[in-house]
């Protein structure tokens, strides 16, 4: 199993890194577009199935990210592109930090759903008074950044140099997600998600430990709204507002909750199911809501998990069974 | 052989897979010119999207019924955005590398500037057939961009005028719009236009009441309708758009506000709050369009327009979405009957200070900022005993060029 999913994990490296040379264009913006979409339903995954704290305003702190990058590349400020994104991760997390020392304090469960989502909806009418933000309309026509490297120079202009950077920092992101999920860290917030009465009692400061990760996980949904400005050439209002939070929530959970892997999986999922129906005018958003229904019916821990459970049944475990 | 549930579910996975491997559908021929149409097809924007298809197809089908342009026939290949702008960028984007390089339609604001923003990157233009923002061919133009219809501060500088002139005696006009910049936008345009066309038509002041602001999505107007009531007024502008428009215009007609004034205008609802509101739509209500088919019973394009919409079968009243879109095709098909390419760089000069024959009659391209001077259009709807249970009792075509302010492609537009 496991060197399955090693070797599913390569192909899918392969295929984001041969895009440009396999598909049409059309199909390599929705790749980046998909890179983008993976880090920040990471980001969102790392707070539900690791630290156990749900929330449905997450798409405020990729706004961040987005419209830090978008004013950058729309005002011209004089600063190189490639701090854009870790600044947007820094700004992200010190949102994150200040939602999390005030929310956290007083809410937890579905109030600290309700206030995350109230919070989130706050920067979308903020960013409806800005001029500087571009008002309902966002801040399009974003112009792509020339990065000075010193020794050379990466134009993003080009369609290539532009893919590849998206995938670079996504794959980064990732890495550095995965190495949090994976160290003392991760652990620390599976014993508060499992039991926090419990890792209370062994010493654990169950509120710092929410802290960190709501602030760590502002901080990744930042850096993926960061790339959005260079890719996509526009920032919306849209991509800030309550139905973005939702994406990385359905992501997980039609990709497999509780899986490090699994909104990658979702996230793919969905790209492919609307991309897949985009010719079906109409009849597009009945079969999306169909498979999607199918998957929950089917498959309640998501694809993962189905996936999981098929083995296990080949091998002759049954889940759930003791032996 | 029994197929059994699993092999049934790999069998359909596998199926679905090969329907979406992105292999090239619809590989550029020689004999045609594709022209790309992006617009919504789904949610609440899936009707006016409809009526973009319809026209823009009817278009098609004339021009190559009459042998196509240069012997070469046009071929319309529609992508939904699905209202978002990436989904948009990712249907240009796929289209422009399957050779197209023509694109028309556009419904929300947000999708038009997603696609205003690569369409010199796809070597390719954008002849918008709805979209309505001013900032459009002003602080967001680009070059690549066209738009055959009139915009926002048109449309609302044309029915301040047109008011004005209808209700001479109408000295006290409130308003109510959306919290947001359009609403904000429709304002500062009235507050412009409507003083200056009392006093040049009628020697006149008019006094504007404060406007009411209100939220997107608000489903209860009872407060503010009662604030419009005890302000005397004798006018009023409305400024929500949509579902929002219908909802107020219901509570309006119920609470007898639409009875108590002379008359009120709305932008751009076209047909939609009186299809709604069938016999309880209100009185006096001037609705903007795009295009209203009945201003234009002695143009030929305009009736073969409204004879194929009704032969089809797709209703009696084709809305401006139709007319525009069959507008865009009109465009562009001149265009390139002057012998322009199909490339960016041979059909903007063609496009750039163009007139044409339309259903709106006449519509030249400024060559500034490639904005459509043109008619703009409103019609008096009202409730009526028929199948529709409305009907359309007046009309207006406002010559739309003095409302149309400067060119100022790059700058965002001023008043005063």
């Amino acid at each position: 199993m496991k060197l399955a999913a090693r070797l599913s994990l390569a192909v899918l490296l392969v295929a984001f890194l041969l895009a440009p040379f396999l598909v049409h264009p059309g199909l390599v913006f929705i790749a980046g577009f998909a890179m983008i979409q993976i880090v920040f339903a990471l980001s969102w995954n790392l707070l539900f199935s690791y630290a156990g704290l749900v929330s449905f305003g997450h798409a405020a702190f990729f706004g961040i990210g987005a419209y830090v990058s978008a004013v950058a590349l729309r005002y011209g400020w004089h600063i190189n592109f490639l701090l854009i994104p870790p600044i947007s991760a820094v700004l992200g997390a010190a949102a994150a930090f200040l939602v999390a020392i005030v929310v956290l304090r007083r809410a937890n469960g579905i109030q600290f759903s309700v206030l995350t989502l109230a919070l989130s909806q706050l920067v979308v009418v903020l960013i409806g008074y800005s001029e500087y933000l571009g008002h309902d309309e966002g801040i399009s026509a974003i112009p792509r950044p020339v990065i000075n490297l010193g020794i050379a120079t990466l134009d993003l202009n080009n369609p290539l140099a532009s893919y590849y950077f998206v995938i670079v920092i996504g794959l980064i992101a990732i890495a550095l997600i995965w190495l949090v999920v994976h160290g003392p860290i991760g652990r620390t917030m599976q014993a508060v998600r499992i039991d926090p009465e419990r890792a209370a009692f062994v010493g654990i400061d169950v509120w710092r430990l929410r802290v960190v990760a709501f602030t760590l996980s502002g901080g990744f949904a930042a850096l993926a709204g960061s790339l959005l400005a260079p890719w996509a050439q526009i920032v919306h209002p849209d991509y800030v507002n309550w139905l973005a939070s939702a994406q990385p929530l359905f992501a997980t959970l039609l990709g497999g909750a509780g899986f490090f892997w699994g909104p990658v999986v979702g996230v793919l999922g969905l790209a492919w199911l609307n991309y897949a129906m985009r010719t079906f005018v109409g009849l597009s958003e009945i079969m999306i809501g169909a498979s999607l229904l199918v998957v929950v019916l089917l498959a309640p821990q998501g694809i993962l998990g189905a996936l999981r459970d098929a083995v296990r049944r080949r091998r002759g475990k049954v889940a759930g069974e003791h032996r | 052989m029994r197929t059994n549930r699993r092999q049934f579910i790999g069998g359909a996975l596998g199926l679905g897979a090969l329907s979406a491997f992105p292999i090239s559908a619809i590989a550029q021929s020689g004999g045609t010119i594709k022209i790309g149409l992006i617009t919504s097809l789904q949610g609440g924007y899936a009707a006016f999207g409809q009526n973009h298809q319809r026209g823009a197809q009817f278009a098609v089908d004339e021009i190559n019924a009459a042998g196509g342009i240069g012997g070469k026939k046009l071929e319309l290949v529609v992508r939904d955005d699905g209202l978002k702008p990436d989904i948009g960028i990712a249907a240009a984007r796929e289209l422009a590398a399957d050779g197209v390089r023509i694109f028309t339609g556009g419904l929300v604001s947000g999708v038009v500037l997603a696609l205003n923003g690569i369409m010199g990157e796809l070597d390719s233009i954008f002849v918008s057939a709805a979209a309505h923002g001013n900032n459009l061919t002003h602080e967001d133009f680009k070059p690549n961009y066209f738009r055959v219809t009139d915009y926002s501060a048109m449309r609302v500088g044309a029915g301040s005028h047109l008011v004005a002139q209808r209700y001479k005696d109408a000295k006290v006009w409130g308003s109510i719009a959306p919290d947001a910049e359009i609403g904000r936008s429709v304002m500062e345009v009235v507050n412009f236009h409507l003083p200056r066309a009392y006093k040049e038509l009628h020697g006149a002041e008019v006094k504007m009441t404060e406007t009411l602001w209100t939220k997107f999505g608000a489903t209860d107007y009872r407060n503010e309708i009662a604030r419009l009531m005890s302000q005397g007024i004798d006018g009023l502008i409305v400024g929500l758009g949509g579902a929002d428009e219908t909802t107020f215009l219901q509570q309006a007609g119920q609470l007898g506000l639409t009875k108590k004034i002379q008359g009120f205008f709305t932008s751009g609802s076209e047909f939609l709050g009186a299809i709604a509101l069938k016999e309880r739509t209100p009185e006096n209500y001037w609705s903007g369009f795009h295009w209203y088919y009945g201003a234009y019973p002695d143009n030929p394009i305009a009736k073969r327009v409204v004879d194929t919409f009704r032969e089809k079968g797709y209703g009696k009243h084709p809305d401006g979405f139709v007319g525009m879109t069959h507008a865009a095709i009109s465009a562009i098909s001149a265009a390139l009957a002057k012998g322009a390419g199909e490339t960016s760089k041979e059909l903007i000069p063609a496009l750039e200070g163009m007139s044409f024959d339309s259903v709106k009659g006449k519509i030249t391209l400024r060559k500034e900022d490639h904005q459509a001077i043109s008619d703009v259009n409103y019609a008096l709807l009202g409730p009526a005993k028929n199948e529709d249970g409305w009907e359309v009792v007046d009309f207006a075509r406002v010559d739309g060029e003095p409302f149309a302010g400067a060119p100022t492609p790059g700058q965002p537009l001023k008043f005063g």
